[in-house]
């Protein structure tokens, strides 16, 4: 089978060019670094089954980094090379192209965000271009589908000019050259979205612009996550799910081991989701009826500023304030994935350059970033005792995500890289992008938590039945009396935080603390060690010793915030 | 008159030609890729209170730097 290669700068449409040509599901992503991964499938070139492989994006073909290596190694291997390049940037774009010319694969080159280039007033000679490349050279609205067909039926006359190869120097000279010739601009008025596009990098401008998004971010997660479990979660488990529990239950023995693990305590005669501890109640209550909501709700808005282009402009006015941190506005990304879940947030720590970096973005991620099931499960059941103490948890958390950052930055020796980024422009984002990557992050969400919510549910009656929490909770107990002020049962809870927050939460709740002690509880639970899920990644990110390193300073900075804030409230 | 002066120290608002670009090589070939090299013609988009990241208008497309990259360019200015 021939193998034709998706080769171009990142953020040019590669992804879209690739699922028109084959029809896949593809998602496609702004991170730099997640798109090491490549995708490959099939298209019909003139009747004749072909691969096509979506290259990682690069400006280059050396071994700056590892997609440029990846990306040099299947060059190798294909057959033809669909060159796609953004017209809108096309002086940028040459480059690539130039370089993949005097390579010895054949080649054609799609002129991609065609329409873009038009709406900025940008408008190129395609039949020059062609000429002056000697491939053929095809416009194309990859969006839209717009010239795909083209694209496709011109794949059999992508050829080699076999250009020699030529110098840095004369390779930008060259291209100098072809956009004199192929590339007249025309004046035109800015769009609303350029205007604010750069409003939102202005500080005068852009900080109350990013304290207005902030803000109407964390409402629209809140109330569509609560909208959620009050209007549609909570009653589907009450009115169809309580009675089915109940008929079970009926069936088996109230004092057996089998009734303790499917439906857990009855709380005055009744159900309670949250309290029983039950597999078939507490363990699939916590998932779906209380953290799946807030999942949903902050997907679908990060997903609206991933794609609308916010988060790239949010990055450059916190620069300044991240490099106390030892690191530069663009880590800021990590941060905000881990808000989600912090096991995207440690794996997009990889757009960072140093390792330095890597390791202080990664531990103060693990440290101060509650991820959407913790916060679920924190407004849930803390903030029924009042709004103060959420706050005064995230008040905890943030200081200690700064502070941390700035320790570490001063401790550790080295020094931190600058920004050096593209700002792409604002972009109306498509629906259908949208709700496919909410639907596969959703999936993933209820793949990999509800199996471990139940197990930690499983693991938490059999311990107590067992009866090993009593010796457990005699060892600890001094630490957690007097320094934090907790019951020793406590600790418990926060084992069990090592398999999943929520759960943990879940039992603390049901434990009858002050309002003072659940929030000291719930702000160690966050910060003293990470979930194994992240545990793994922090794992295979940073080694041994450095996660060794990271565990510790997550044990002392949580019982020192755990301490103070005992005394305090 | 034309005068030279680092990129951070440009006006907010006004064009101006790259002429040098100092620095290492990783950071010279990152700014390549940007299309930030001598030779082109750079509008200053924005610059964040000192010492922050600058935004300019490179051809069709923007891009930012920290400011210790803004003052390793140096542009032309026609006073």
């Amino acid at each position: 089978m021939k193998k034709i290669l998706l080769m171009g700068n990142p953020n040019v449409g590669k992804s879209a060019v690739f699922s028109r040509l084959t029809g896949a599901r593809v998602i496609s992503s702004n991170y730099p670094g997640t798109t090491v991964e490549f995708t490959e499938g099939t298209m019909d070139v003139d009747g004749e089954k072909s691969a096509l492989i979506d290259v990682p994006g690069t400006y280059d073909l050396g071994s700056f980094s590892q997609a440029e290596e990846i990306a040099v190694d299947m060059l190798e291997t294909g057959d033809t090379v669909i060159n796609v390049v953004d017209t809108v940037n096309l002086e940028r774009s040459l480059g690539l192209t130039l370089r993949l010319l005097e390579r010895n694969t054949p080649i054609l080159v799609a002129l991609n965000m065609w329409d873009d280039a038009a709406h900025k007033g940008i408008s190129i000679d395609v039949e020059r271009l062609e000429e002056i490349l000697g491939v053929p050279v095809v416009p194309t609205v990859a969006i839209s589908g717009e010239g795909i067909k083209e694209l496709a039926s011109r794949i059999k006359e992508a050829h080699s000019p076999g250009v020699p190869e030529r110098s840095e120097e004369e390779r930008w000279l060259e291209i100098g050259r072809i956009i004199t010739e192929v590339q007249s601009l025309e004046h035109r008025h800015r769009t609303v979205l350029e205007v604010l596009g750069d409003a939102s990098v202005k500080p005068l401008t852009g900080i109350p612009i990013a304290v207005l998004v902030l803000v109407a971010a964390f409402l629209v997660v809140r109330l569509v996550g609560e909208g959620l479990i009050a209007l549609v979660f909570e009653p589907l488990f009450e009115t169809l799910w309580e009675p089915v529990v109940m008929r079970i239950g009926s069936m088996l023995n109230p004092d057996g081991l089998l009734y303790a693990t499917l439906v857990g305590k009855l709380v005055g005669g009744r159900i309670d989701f949250v309290q029983s501890f039950g597999l078939l109640t507490t363990g699939l209550f916590v998932p779906i009826g209380m953290v799946l909501p807030y999942v949903l709700s902050f997907y679908a808005v990060l997903g609206l500023l991933e794609d609308f282009g916010y988060l790239p402009r949010f990055a450059v006015l916190l620069d300044t304030m991240m490099h106390r941190m030892g690191l530069h506005g663009w880590a800021i990304i990590p941060s905000l994935l881990g808000l989600g879940c912090n096991v995207p947030g440690v794996l997009a720590t990889r757009i960072l350059e140093s390792r330095r970096e890597r390791f202080i973005a990664a531990t103060i991620i693990s440290i101060g970033v509650p991820c959407a099931s913790l916060q679920a499960m924190i407004w849930g059941l803390l903030g029924e005792r009042g709004a103060v103490y959420v706050i005064i948890v995230y008040s905890a958390l943030f200081l200690s995500w700064a502070g941390i950052g700035r320790i570490l930055n001063s401790v550790l020796k080295g020094w931190s890289p600058e920004l050096i980024m593209e700002i792409p422009p604002y972009r109306v984002p498509s629906l259908r992008a949208l709700t496919k990557k909410l639907w596969m992050r959703m999936v993933s969400f209820i793949k990999e938590a509800v199996p471990i919510v139940l197990l930690g549910v499983l693991v938490v009656n059999t311990l107590y039945f067992l009866g090993i929490f009593d010796t457990v909770a005699g060892w600890t107990a001094p630490v957690m009396t007097k320094l934090l002020g907790l019951p020793r049962e406590t600790v418990v809870a926060l084992a069990v935080g090592f398999l999943r927050k929520d759960v943990a939460v879940g039992m603390l709740g049901a434990m009858n603390l002050s309002a003072g002690q659940l929030t000291v509880a719930v702000t160690v639970l966050a910060m003293f060690f990470p979930c194994v899920a992240t545990f793994v990644v922090l794992w295979k990110e940073l080694g041994w010793a450095d996660l060794a390193r990271s565990v510790l300073i997550m044990f002392i900075s949580s019982l020192t915030i755990g301490t103070l804030l005992n005394m305090i409230l | 008159m034309t005068a030279r002066i680092p990129l951070s120290d440009l006006a907010v608002g006004r064009k101006a030609k790259i002429v040098e670009v100092h620095g290492g090589r990783g950071v010279h070939h990152r700014l390549q890729l940007l299309g930030i090299r001598p030779g082109t013609v750079v509008t200053k988009i924005s610059s964040a209170i000192r010492p922050g990241a600058v935004v300019i208008q490179v051809g069709g497309s923007q891009a930012a730097v920290g400011y210790g990259v803004a003052r390793k360019i140096i542009v032309e200015i026609h006073r």
